[in-house]
């Protein structure tokens, strides 16, 4: 093309824009004909490579790491490949609600029979990837690794009163018991976890070493179980890939081969899954879930989860530790405008007492879902308040954080209750404020490692630990949750128990449950909403 | 007698380590007042106060900001960068698989982007005052008003869902794509060394999303400063005498170019130092997982190592970079005082 000067005629505009359109078309009809994905969704063959796009991705594949932000970020993939003594089934029609103990079926054990003194348990002949059978000395391995790690899996025992000093007796080859220190009924709650799995001690321990009994490194970058799929590939923090165990048990996965790969931003999962390069996103947003669910292509599911937005108030100082203000805070939030609000036609108000999905049988909370205008204003008046209320919560890990702080602003307000929020942009800062406990309110979420209502007024209603997060402190509570742990009685316990802290003493307000939401292709098939906060892939296909 | 240059660049090397170590000394000094507690951070919140403190004690936290300090320079000196406080790997390690990824990336975009910027910017410069010039400005000023994520996301809107003709946002490769032999670390080219014509074909679909979007973005930079260069070259008296001797006008524009050039280089070390720094929001929206997303994570995190570890590349990248393009203005145009030898 000649270039003219300024002055100079203008060239032949036609010809130029019918060869830019031509060039144009060819290098469209180009990339499409080698961009265009066909693929199984799209030809309705069934899936047996399932490719699964996440927010997160392990760095580590120890179920049970030393490291507590792998524990966090492996909870999804461990349970695909850990073997566990039983797992959670929900029955048909169950909703969101489980029912303990009719819907904890045994896994790796054929049966599971309490005791005085601990719970006996006789193992199913089942053999791992690497063609070693389950024995007793398995679990008495993995067992003590737990104990020796003291991470979350210790912490799991402790609650459920395992004796930490001998946690396991063999009988034979595939008869144990499992010693607790008191009678308890929660144990078999708490061995559903990944991080209590089970490790084939034959493959592990070859990888031990004296320096690194546990085979802490190895396990690192590989797997060693009875589940029901396999690591072939692991790509830390970017890429897992899951093989099916042929030898499973109960039959190999129909689905043969998981992808997992790491997709930090929630919009591009969604492109992903729309585009058809995935099959599977795990954790869809209120942001994406809209247009997911009319896009007729894909099938979303909302599982009852053990996670709840939750309000923390500070009973360590004033003026939250004044029990009517508490309870005037209480009454003034709506927690149906909250659900609504935050996640329209998912979202749940919590009536219960925790967030876990299983009932607490008999127990009312004080407080309806919508509130109760008129007996806040009577408890605020009774307390009295002279100051806003400083309410701190982190925006950054949690994307409904900042409207349900803006809907608690709002609600506090209309009863005369003035809030001040504080955000912080990462989980360090937060943390860091929580700890330095100079708020009056703590807005966030509770994710319980174990899906029974004891496990959160244990864990985060008593003790001394940062994780009693409002300082609760009343003996009377205290005594009938450790009684509750232990009894027979334990249902009637625990409703005393969830009188006395959600409708007497306030120290925290469960506002919302957080359902866990997934987004898959309609040609997956098997998928269904659990009330626990995982989807195994070895019920798809 | 050594020449200006050598001594200029003598000069240089000599004050780099100084000057990395300011910037290091600055990083360190910032990243441990910040008013955090890593050692909380990483326990986590199921921590006991006494398991914290182990945390704490485990990884140094609890000593002296100053014996921290000199046993970090000491570390550094031997190599170690330390350990990840969130994976407990080496810093290093991590670094080097990673840059690999940010640099497959920034090279093509900074290509790109002054390709265009640069086309706009003669396009702009020649036919100022006529309607090519303005319609130029407009393309420069539209793409200048889109931030960089908006711009990723309707590229992925339109090219990947809507149209399905290239891949969406799952990184390198698609999903379940082995990779290929690691040589170098860059996909694509390692997939071009092996042979593996089928995961270069993929990989090379997937950069060009955000490839496009970073070279858009960075070519308006380009753009504006090459057409202010290009006018006022072209206005010269030397390029009026140039078309006086009949001289074609795309060989007016390459002698304008060439005038040009220098500010040009080193706009390109800016941007390509911005660029290595700089590309963390359009890996974070492409899955890319080079330095740019792990920047995000490592601040999310408190992970001081790697934050630090970070700031070092950073800054010596940047530091060498702008060496190097003083070094090669000098050789390029000879008028350029270097030191006191001045020009020769």
């Amino acid at each position: 093309m000649k270039l003219e000067r300024l002055s100079g005629p203008k060239p032949r505009q036609g010809t130029h824009r019918r060869a830019v359109a031509a060039g144009g078309l060819t290098l469209a009809l180009a990339l499409s004909a080698c961009g265009a994905k066909s693929d199984d969704a799209t030809d309705n063959k069934p899936i047996e490579n399932l490719r699964v796009v996440a927010a997160f991705m392990p760095t580590s594949l120890d179920p049970d790491s030393t490291n507590i932000n792998d524990i966090y970020t492996n909870y999804q993939v461990a349970a695909q490949y850990m073997g566990t003594l039983v797992r959670i089934r929900p029955s048909e029609g169950s909703g969101d609600k489980l029912t303990f103990p009719d819907d904890l079926h045994p896994e790796l054990a054929e049966s599971i029979e309490p005791g005085d003194k601990g719970y006996t348990v006789t193992l199913r002949d089942v053999t791992s990837p690497a063609g070693n059978r389950l024995t007793s000395e398995d679990v008495k391995w993995s067992f003590e690794r737990m104990v020796a790690n003291q991470s979350v899996a210790m912490l799991l025992l402790d609650f459920a009163r395992v004796d930490l000093k001998n946690p396991i007796t063999i009988k034979d080859e595939k008869t144990f018991v499992i010693n607790t220190t008191t009678p308890t009924t929660l144990l078999p709650s708490v061995l559903e976890n990944a991080a209590l799995g089970i490790f084939d001690s034959v493959e592990a321990k070859k990888h031990a070493t004296p320096d690194d009994p546990w085979a802490r490194e190895w396990l690192k970058n590989n797997t060693a179980s009875f589940g029901p799929y396999t690591v072939e590939k692991f790509d830390p923090g970017n890429e897992v890939t899951l093989k099916a165990h042929s030898g499973y048990w109960s039959g190999s996965p129909k689905i043969q081969t998981v992808t997992i790969r790491n997709v930090p931003d929630a919009a591009s999962r969604a492109q992903l899954l729309q585009s058809g390069s995935a099959d599977l996103m795990l954790g869809v947003p209120p942001t994406e879930w809209a247009a997911l669910e009319k896009n007729a292509k894909i099938q979303t599911v909302a599982m009852g989860s053990p996670s709840a937005l939750e309000i923390w108030l500070n009973t360590t100082k004033e003026p939250t530790n004044n029990v009517a203000l508490r309870r005037a805070i209480a009454n003034a939030i709506n927690k149906e405008d909250i659900a609504k609000g935050l996640f329209p036609g998912v979202g749940a108000p919590v009536a219960d007492c925790t967030a876990a999905t299983v009932p607490v049988a008999g127990f009312t909370s004080a407080v309806p879902n919508t509130g109760n205008l008129e007996e806040a204003k009577a408890q605020l008046a009774k307390a009295g308040l002279d100051r806003p209320l400083q309410m701190i919560y982190n925006s950054a890990t949690n994307v409904f954080s900042e409207s349900a702080a803006r809907f608690v602003q709002d609600q506090l307000k209309q009863v005369g209750i003035e809030v001040k929020l504080n955000t912080y942009a990462n989980q360090a800062d937060y943390q860091t404020a929580m700890d330095k406990r100079e708020w009056d309110l703590n807005l966030g979420v509770q994710s319980l490692f174990i899906n029974h209502p004891l496990y959160e007024l244990k864990m985060f209603l008593t003790g001394t630990s940062s994780l009693n997060i409002p300082a609760y402190n009343n003996k009377t509570f205290a005594d009938l949750v450790d009684k509750a742990l232990g009894s027979s009685e334990t249902e009637e316990l625990t409703r005393q128990a969830c009188e006395i802290a959600i409708n007497d003493d306030v120290p925290l307000i469960l506002i919302m449950s957080f359902p866990y939401t997934v987004a898959l292709d309609k040609n997956v098939p098997g998928a269904r909403s659990y009330p626990y906060d995982r989807i195994p892939f070895a019920d798809l296909g | 007698m050594t020449s200006p240059l050598l001594r200029f660049v003598l000069i240089r090397v000599i004050a780099l380590p100084f000057t990395i170590l300011a910037v290091l000394s600055i990083s360190f000094l910032v990243t441990s007042v910040l008013p955090v507690d890593p050692a909380r951070s990483i326990a986590g919140s199921m921590a006991t106060d006494e398991v914290v403190a182990q945390v704490r004690e485990r990884l140094g936290l609890d000593r002296p900001l100053s014996e921290r300090y000199l046993d970090y320079l000491g570390s550094l000196l031997s190599g170690d960068l330390g350990r990840s406080y969130v994976t407990d790997q080496p810093v290093g390690a991590e670094m080097a698989e990673r840059l690999p990824a940010t640099l497959t990336l920034v090279i093509p975009a900074l290509a790109l982007a002054a390709l265009i910027g640069i086309g706009l910017g003669v396009v702009g410069s020649y036919y100022a005052g006529r309607r090519p010039a303005s319609a130029a400005g407009s393309l420069v000023t539209t793409l200048q008003a889109i931030p960089d994520f908006l711009l990723a996301l309707l590229l992925i809107v339109v090219f990947a869902t809507s149209f399905g003709l290239l891949p969406g946002p799952e990184g390198q490769l698609s999903i379940g794509v082995e990779p290929p032999t690691r040589l170098t670390g860059s996909i694509p080219l390692d997939a071009l060394l092996t042979g593996d014509w089928a995961v270069f074909w993929d990989a090379l679909q997937h950069m060009i999303l955000p490839v496009a979007t970073l070279g858009l973005t960075y070519s308006v930079l380009f753009a504006r400063i090459s057409r202010a260069l290009l006018q006022k070259a072209l206005s010269l008296e030397c390029t009026r005498f140039a078309r006086a001797c009949g001289w074609s006008e795309w060989r007016v524009i390459r002698s304008s170019l060439r005038i040009a050039r220098v500010p040009l280089l080193t706009y390109t070390a800016i941007l390509l130092a911005s660029l290595i720094g700089g590309t963390a929001i359009i890996e974070q929206v492409f899955s890319w997982g080079g330095v740019g997303q792990w920047t995000i994570d490592a601040m999310q995190n408190v992970d001081l190592p790697v934050i630090q570890a970070i700031v070092l590349y950073s800054g010596s990248v940047t530091v060498l970079l702008y060496l190097a393009m003083d070094v090669l203005s000098g050789l390029l145009d000879p008028r350029i005082p270097l030191g006191r030898g001045g020009a020769q």
